[in-house]
């Protein structure tokens, strides 16, 4: 439940008396009128300038950097994990059209797009680390004894390595796993779904049935002349839908209460902090628009008929 | 699937339901929908249970006998909550991409119909809408607009226009070229005839195909914002904001309230996912395979 007046949230529900709530008021400027308020945050922003935030107290920006690398570790690590895992299940998916393999692997794919990620990262902390105890405690990135690695990039897994820390590197990857594994499972449903379309659509096509013909085997078939042709349907898709992936993330930082811009947001949402809310708001969007263009680009390594002059 | 033996060719709508009918993954995406449906509209007499009483001496029953799928904090019926929850989760969605599509199509066909100026504004807002995650982009609008189930609906809405709006645009730059168009500008009739007589019903199946496609989507989404407290408020009995209620009791044992209710999401997000790869499927044969 979201109240409606961040200085009543701010000050505490009883505490207020209506001058304290009215000073507060004018100095965070919610006094003015509101294209005067848009003017302001308008001309701070581009001044680098995103305001202030109210329940960390610190400027949104410096809270933005601070969140920002669990955010790339984490997402990163599931783009890994959903590529490791679902560019192979989609080529066997397509090599072998309608046997069991693909039949499995296409209801997994489905079910794994079906399901809401917040709802799966709650069972995963339920049976793995509540009943079975075989996951940490969703403490965030490190168990609560241990001392991260000191900042370089602070991306945890990285660090440790670059500061020759490899004790920490075992809990930084254990603690990232199961949110990772989570927000991957859309992922590997879809990139299931992409390549095994693109690569029953490209075994179909002539210059495969005239490799087969030279006798080239199954295998080279599949690896030499379906599965780069195949990419490059799956990298387009892949890259409009990666909104999918941030999406997931913000309620799978939430879920395991793991540190990164996602959390942020939503904590900001409940204290009704909007600069930090269009902060991070926009921070996302800046990512996604910077992933599609590298989307874009990358067109290029895949297919050597595009060029960018 | 009726078959009447020895019949003239069949008519377009027949051979499309026998295709659909072939494809069985489709059909049972439809009966899960279906079947949502009907547990929606009658769950008064369904659920035994009022979903919203609450019952202190019954408090986090676990699934039993009396109570099917346990209780929750308040000793209310989970499984009467999901019951009723169809109601609201369906109708958010429909709701949602009713009004999307409600304010994308007109506002594609008008951007394509008159070009210039119109396709230039309503192009560009629909890119930066385009620009922002879905959740994160509902996310900010409904926490702009305060919580409250018309809100979290009118911020899924929001997100969901520019998809609308840019294949209405696509199909209405083709169609304004047609031969019937030009007649009946030849006959006299207005511009708001033309777009409302001739062009909005023949784009209407790109948009009927990208609205069941979208439907799943939308229900993760409005679950999503319910999750995090915008949206359904208590004690609505609405999934996700169930989800969220049960959220603090799994780390006690009690993991029954949070995990039915977002069973009941996958199974209606599985349906309109089979169902809208089916009608996919219908509309563009190049893409179902058969080997």
């Amino acid at each position: 439940m979201v109240p409606g007046d961040p200085a009543r949230l701010y000050l505490g529900e009883a505490a207020a008396g209506d001058q304290v709530v009215e000073a507060l008021h004018r100095q965070w400027g919610l006094d003015r009128p509101l294209p005067a308020q848009y003017a302001y945050y308008v001309r701070n922003l581009v001044q680098g300038n995103l305001g202030f935030s109210i329940h960390s107290g610190r400027p949104v920006a410096e809270d933005l950097t601070h969140f920002l690398p669990a955010t790339a570790e984490l997402s990163l690590a599931s783009f890994l994990i959903a590529i490791a895992i679902g560019i192979p299940l989609g080529v066997l998916s397509g090599a072998r059209v309608n046997t069991l393999a693909d039949h499995s692997s296409r209801v997994g794919s489905l079910l794994f797009l079906s399901m809401p990620s917040f709802w799966f990262g709650l069972i995963v902390i339920y049976a793995g680390y509540f009943v079975l105890g075989w996951l940490p405690a969703p403490t965030g990135r490190l168990g609560l004894t241990d001392v991260p690695p000191p900042t370089i990039t602070g991306i945890y897994t990285l660090d440790s390595l670059l500061t020759g820390r490899p004790a920490v590197l075992g809990p930084a990857l254990w603690y990232l796993l199961p949110p990772a594994v989570t927000l991957a499972l859309p992922s590997i449903g879809l990139v299931v779904r992409l390549v095994r379309t693109s690569i029953v659509e490209v075994l179909g096509q002539d210059y495969v049935r005239t490799a087969r013909a030279k006798g080239v085997a199954t295998r080279g078939v599949l690896y030499r002349h379906a599965f780069r042709n195949a990419l490059i349907p799956t990298v387009t898709v892949l890259g409009v839908q990666i909104g999918l992936l941030f999406s997931g993330n913000v309620l799978v930082e939430t879920v395991f209460a793991w540190p990164g811009v996602g959390s942020y947001l939503v904590t900001s949402i409940q204290w009704l902090d909007y600069s930090a809310v269009m902060g991070s708001t926009l921070l996302f969007a800046a990512i996604f628009v910077a992933v599609n263009l590298l989307v874009d680009l990358s067109y290029a390594l895949l297919d050597p008929r595009i060029h960018y002059a | 699937m009726r078959e009447v033996p020895g019949r003239a060719p069949a008519a377009p709508i027949d051979l499309l339901l026998r295709r659909f009918g072939r494809n069985s993954l489709s059909v049972a995406g439809l009966a899960i929908i279906v079947l949502w449906t009907v547990v929606g509209l009658a769950s008064p007499w369904l659920s035994t249970r009022d979903p919203i009483e609450v019952d202190v001496g019954a408090r986090l029953q676990p699934p039993g006998l009396a109570h099917w799928l346990g209780t929750d904090f308040y000793g209310r019926d989970v499984l009467s909550r999901i019951l009723y929850g169809a109601r609201y989760d369906l109708a958010i969605a429909v709701a949602a991409v009713g009004l999307a599509a409600g304010a994308g199509v007109p506002l594609g066909v008008l951007a394509g119909y008159y070009g210039r100026l119109v396709d230039d504004v309503v192009m560009r807002a629909s890119d930066v809408l385009l620009a922002f995650p879905s959740l994160v982009l509902a996310l900010a609008l409904a926490s702009a607009l305060g919580p409250g189930l018309w809100k979290a609906i009118t911020a899924v809405a929001i997100v969901g226009i520019a998809g609308y709006s840019r294949l209405a645009r696509g199909s209405t730059l083709a169609l304004r070229e047609e031969a019937y168009v030009e007649a009946a500008r030849a006959e006299g009739a207005s511009d708001p005839r033309i777009m409302i007589r001739y062009i909005i019903p023949n784009l209407m199946s790109p948009i009927v195909v990208r609205a069941t496609l979208g439907m799943g989507f939308t229900v993760l989404l409005a679950a999503g914002l319910s999750f995090v407290g915008l949206g359904a408020q208590p004690p609505t009995p609405e999934w996700g904001a169930m989800i969220n209620e049960g959220r603090n009791q799994l780390v006690t044992g009690v993991w029954w309230v949070s995990t039915f209710p977002g069973l009941a999401i996958m199974s209606v997000v599985l349906g309109f996912n089979l169902l809208g790869d089916g009608i996919r499927d219908l509309m563009d044969p190049r893409g179902s395979v058969r080997v």
